[in-house]
């Protein structure tokens, strides 16, 4: 369907003038707009953004509210995270409505148009990927499977190598592992707490990022050691495995020196990632 | 006034007072099932997704009479319809058996930017072909009654043909769909433009009419703007008694939002809005009640 031109030329201009597009206000030439509607419509603009960002980077923001405040504009940082937002609705705007699309667009917008508060804080970037792996998580469709409840984590923990090798599990599809060149689930866990974050830690971390049971379907995050992380990955998500078939697939994966240790070793290291991951909802029971 | 042959509410079951669902008390509302008529959802808060959020929609839906009312579709846009968007739109429609489904008359992005914001359309002749062709587009691809709703504006766009109330009417009788007629967005617009509410009521067919949006607003003085975010005022609550006047029995719901109050307070705001009702049309004629 071709757009009508008068139209679509109206609601461009009021678009551009809206966004500030690339940074410039075509001004009352485009469309005559009353200085203070046209404000407005601005500011309840960029109150949306604000609270959509907010939301779906709530660390990364709170973070970025500190490391503003303590520089206070030096080193031409701006002074806040309204002036950041302003400029993302100049440069990339969200094509959606969508938390997730909007997060992974501010995602790469920030280090582009703010390369000093990324290196002033290089662990920001991977804060927002560990959060937009928890939108993942909190918003995916429904996962197959079940997680299985207290009572029966229980019983597998006090049962044997075998009770659990006989389950058939599933990998949640809503559940992530994320890879990050910083350690960042500490930093999102005592931002969360409200308390001064530590300097950034130049600390490559594997986390699991997992939905728990109903009815709260509270995200986990877990840091992971490499052979764990590996359990975990040895499962395709949504595809079914019996547990025995998953550990297999994993020995077959494990490099070394870790293939050449000792049979027990191995199924404590199995047997605890298994466990960590079915008590969280990354692995889910069939 | 409504014409005799033509069904009054736009054939959708007038259903009294009901409220938003919203987060905040969507656990209370499945586990206690308080007397409220219906509730509306937002879809793009449930829409392709799992977890909480769906699990709570879908806990009350079985429930209660439910409308989906959207805030997305942009029906004015002049980029293309989003069918992604409308497909998951009907999914959860016929997932959550909603009655009716609603949107805005208006416009919320262009080259692919969204402002996730209702954006007032110029009052022409060609937006109104323009966005009348799309309604009915998706008005038959959701095989649901549809109703778009009147929404606040901070400007008028130049090159107005018409007002306000004509543009709307012209719409809904080109698309052939019903009006979701929001009666503090007429306030507001009233206190912004000069535009009469009266003026409205009177211009739009009454009989299209399906539903009504009560809501509060930010009087900032120069200008008002529509938050959802405090009880109704006082002068739209006197508005709407004359809308009602004209409507006849209908749907009415409290749109309450932003800084949402304890349950009691709410159903306290409905059953205020609700007495009004009674004593302006009687007992809502389909009254339904929460679904044991």
């Amino acid at each position: 369907m071709t757009a009508p031109p008068r139209l679509e030329a109206t609601l461009r201009a009021f678009a551009d003038r809206l966004f500030v597009t690339g940074g410039i206000d075509p001004g009352d030439a485009a469309i005559a707009l009353p200085p203070a509607r046209l404000a407005l419509y601005r500011d309840l603009l960029r109150g949306n953004y604000r609270g959509m960002l907010r939301f779906a980077l709530t660390y990364s923001f709170a973070l970025m509210d500190r490391e503003l405040a303590a520089a206070a504009g030096a080193d031409g940082l701006p002074t806040g995270t309204d002036a950041i937002v302003a400029r993302f609705l100049e440069v990339s705007p969200s094509r959606t409505h969508s938390s997730r699309e909007i997060a992974d667009r501010f995602r790469a917008f920030l280090p582009r148009e703010h390369p000093k508060l990324v290196a002033r804080r290089p662990d920001l970037v991977d804060l927002m990927t560990l959060e937009r792996a928890e939108l993942g998580a909190m918003f995916a469709t429904d996962d197959p499977g079940r997680c299985l409840d207290a009572v029966e984590i229980d019983a597998l923990a006090a049962g044997s190598l075998d009770d659990l090798l006989a389950l058939t599990v599933v990998r949640a599809p809503s559940a992530s592992i994320v890879r990050t060149r910083h350690a960042v689930v500490g930093l999102r866990a005592a931002l969360e707490r409200g308390e001064t974050p530590d300097p950034p830690r130049a600390t490559a971390e594997t986390s699991a990022v997992s939905r728990g049971r109903p009815p709260r379907f509270g995200i986990e995050f877990a840091v992971l050691a490499d052979d764990a992380a590996l359990v975990l990955e040895s499962a395709d998500p949504g595809v079914p495995i019996a547990a025995e078939r998953l550990a297999a697939n994993w020995f077959a994966a494990l490099p070394e020196p870790a293939r050449s240790r000792d049979d027990a070793w191995k199924a404590g290291a199995f047997a605890g990632a298994a466990m960590q991951a079915l008590r969280a909802g990354f692995l889910r029971a069939i | 006034m409504p014409t005799p042959s033509r069904p009054r509410n736009f054939g959708l079951p007038a259903l009294g007072v009901g409220v938003g669902l919203r987060k905040k008390h969507a656990d209370r509302i499945a586990a206690e099932r308080p007397a409220m008529p219906w509730f509306e959802f937002t879809p793009e808060n449930y829409m392709d997704r799992g977890g909480r959020s769906r699990a709570q929609l879908m806990s009350v839906a079985p429930h209660y009479p439910m409308s989906c009312h959207g805030v997305g579709l942009g029906i004015g846009s002049v980029d293309p319809l989003d069918w992604d968007y409308l497909r998951s739109l009907k999914r959860i429609i016929r997932e959550t058996g909603a009655l009716w489904a609603s949107d805005h008359l208006c416009w919320n992005r262009d080259g692919g930017r969204s402002s996730n914001d209702l954006l007032p359309l110029p009052f022409t002749g060609e937006a109104v072909r323009h966005t009348a062709k799309r309604i009915r587009q998706v008005r038959e691809f959701l095989e649901l009654p549809f109703l778009v709703e009147n929404v606040s504006a901070y400007a008028i766009l130049p090159g107005a043909e018409m007002d306000e109330a004509e543009f709307t009417r012209a719409v809904i009788e080109e698309a052939d769909c019903g009006l979701l007629l929001d009666v503090n967005n007429c306030y507001v617009n009233w206190r912004n433009h000069g535009t009469d509410p009266k003026h409205f009521f009177r211009t739009v067919p009454a009989h299209r009419v399906g539903q009504m949006h009560m809501a509060g607003h930010d009087d900032r003085g120069d200008v008002c703007v529509d938050t959802h975010g405090s009880p109704v005022r006082d002068e739209v609550w006197d508005l709407f008694r004359d809308a009602l006047s004209l409507t006849g029995p209908t749907s009415v719901l409290i749109e309450w939002d932003n800084d949402i109050p304890e349950w009691e307070r709410l159903a306290a705001e409905a059953a205020r809005a609700q007495a009004i009702y009674d004593d302006v049309v009687g007992k809502p004629i389909a009254t339904a009640g929460a679904r044991t």
